[in-house]
């Protein structure tokens, strides 16, 4: 039997067991938690995770929450078939890759969380983003930016020469971080940016990443997102086609879509599971 | 070679460090790091740690910081010596890392603006947010509610064997409970209550307790 992750692809901890599933080749079914009906506060999911949280991990009897310690798990169970993501064989390494993803923890992960937070997931609420929290959280990301672009100027990777888990674990935030106005933190950053795109580029993460779209979060001013002429047009013939079958009158139809497809008022809301997780 | 703890004793994270070692009998010295004099953001400490915050450790050639990655690293450095804080098998090892991340990632961040604003602040003449810390304690409460469900499961949080995972919380929970009145969401909580009692017993932690008090900079097992 493979192992269970419950949570949703889209959601950034989920995505951080499912890129350290994928990096090591290991089989599993992402069971999806409806977060609009409020799965993740129910008793079923409370019993996986008691924080009403996504992710979940389950491997037989053995049932884990907190993203960070089922990819350390993951990466020592199957170990044999995928890269050595903590060098535990290896005390000074292992120190490494331990280190750098208290970083990721403990410093990385405030700055750019909320940044992610008030610019993706706050407009999609219909709520306003909060600039001077983004403006403080920015300049904050900065200064850990500037420490990462020192530390790689000796090191290809963060804990070392080697990948590791404490590279595999950024993935998440910073995905959903280019899609921010502040993608340029990156850019202004050589090494930072030379390592973003290494990391991005891994089979395993671009296969995660394929599940977490950017290009249909509403951007910080709150544009509203066109729907493409293509799915107006399918929805447009799958009408004309139950009018065919039912011999409804067709013109109200037609005027009505004609209204919304030159008005170009739809919005593309993420699911729904996305506007209630919040950070992780 | 003895390890060298830069820091301040009364500050959370080195106590940490310190708790490690001399549960697994490991000598050490304290470099006095003044906090409130600024000496952890002075370029020369931010050379060894760029977020300017203790503490770090030197060990020979070896230095390292993130007071988690260090008790980590010396729990697997000294692993048949003292108890077994890691956990064995890789279902025990999985507990464990999660508990060191709940404390982390869900306790952490509510205990620092209680222990900040009710302990620190005032300590410097300075009147903390009250509001702020009660904010906090009420999350706290709810967050160690879960604790308490484990722990009418498991003696210790990732089993029935006292870990990093136990370990890592008594520092910052101390102060929460000693300094800032807020015992009773420790008190309230028959298991918690229990659990506490007990961690907070172990002679390593009582030999932490005795070098911030008499403010001693080393320790020979």
């Amino acid at each position: 039997m493979g192992v269970k992750v419950y949570g949703s692809t889209m959601s950034t901890c989920t995505a951080r067991v499912i890129s350290t599933l994928e990096e090591m080749g290991a089989e599993y079914d992402v069971v999806p938690i409806d977060f609009a009906a409020g799965e993740h506060k129910q008793p079923a999911h409370l019993a996986r995770n008691p924080f009403g949280q996504v992710p979940a991990f389950e491997d037989g009897d053995l049932m884990l929450f907190e993203s960070r310690a089922i990819a350390r798990y993951v990466a020592r169970k199957y170990k044999s078939s995928g890269p050595d993501l903590l060098r535990e064989g290896n005390l000074g390494e292992s120190a490494m890759v331990d280190l750098w993803l208290e970083v990721e923890s403990q410093q990385y992960n405030p700055a750019i969380a909320p940044i992610v937070y008030q610019c993706l997931m706050i407009p999609m609420r219909g709520g306003v983003a909060d600039q001077k929290l983004i403006d403080a959280n920015v300049e904050k990301l900065g200064k850990v930016l500037d420490v990462y672009e020192d530390r790689l100027s000796r090191t290809k990777y963060l804990a070392g020469d080697f990948f590791s888990l404490a590279d595999l674990s950024h993935l998440p935030y910073t995905h959903y971080f280019m899609a921010t106005p502040y993608a340029s933190l990156f850019e202004s950053r050589p090494r930072v940016k030379a390592w973003w795109e290494d990391l991005s580029s891994r089979p395993a993460v671009r296969k995660t990443t394929a599940a977490m779209p950017t290009s249909r979060f509403c951007s910080c001013f709150s544009v509203p997102v066109l729907v493409s002429p293509g799915s107006i047009e399918g929805l447009c013939w799958f009408f004309q086609i139950i009018c065919w079958i039912y011999e409804i009158n067709r013109s109200f139809l037609n005027a009505a879509f004609k209204l919304l497809f030159f008005a170009n008022l739809i919005y593309v809301c993420v699911p729904s599971e996305m506007l209630k997780q919040g950070p992780c | 070679m003895v390890v060298q703890i830069h820091g301040m004793t009364p500050a959370v994270c080195p106590q940490r460090v310190m708790h490690c070692l001399i549960e697994k009998g490991v000598e050490f010295e304290i470099i006095h790091v003044d906090l409130e004099k600024g000496e952890h953001k002075t370029p020369e400490y931010m050379a060894k740690q760029p977020f300017g915050q203790v503490p770090y450790i030197v060990d020979g050639d070896f230095e390292l910081y993130e007071s988690r990655a260090i008790v980590r690293y010396y729990a697997a450095k000294y692993a048949g010596r003292g108890p077994n804080l890691l956990g064995r098998t890789l279902e025990e090892k999985a507990r464990v890392d999660m508990w060191l991340d709940v404390e982390a990632i869900n306790l952490n961040p509510l205990v620092f603006p209680i222990v900040f604003n009710l302990f620190v602040l005032p300590g410097q003449g300075i009147t903390g947010n009250k509001a702020e810390a009660q904010a906090a304690a009420e999350k706290l409460d709810k967050v160690l509610e879960v604790y308490e469900r484990q722990l009418s499961k498991t003696k210790y949080l990732a089993g029935d064997e006292f870990t990093l995972a136990d370990l890592t919380h008594i520092p910052a929970l101390r102060y929460v409970v000693e300094n800032c009145g807020m015992g009773h969401l420790i008190s309230n909580k028959k298991h918690v209550e229990a659990w506490w009692a007990d961690i907070t017993s172990r002679p390593a932690w009582k030999k932490v307790v005795g070098i911030v008090e008499s403010r001693a900079l080393k320790y020979s097992p």
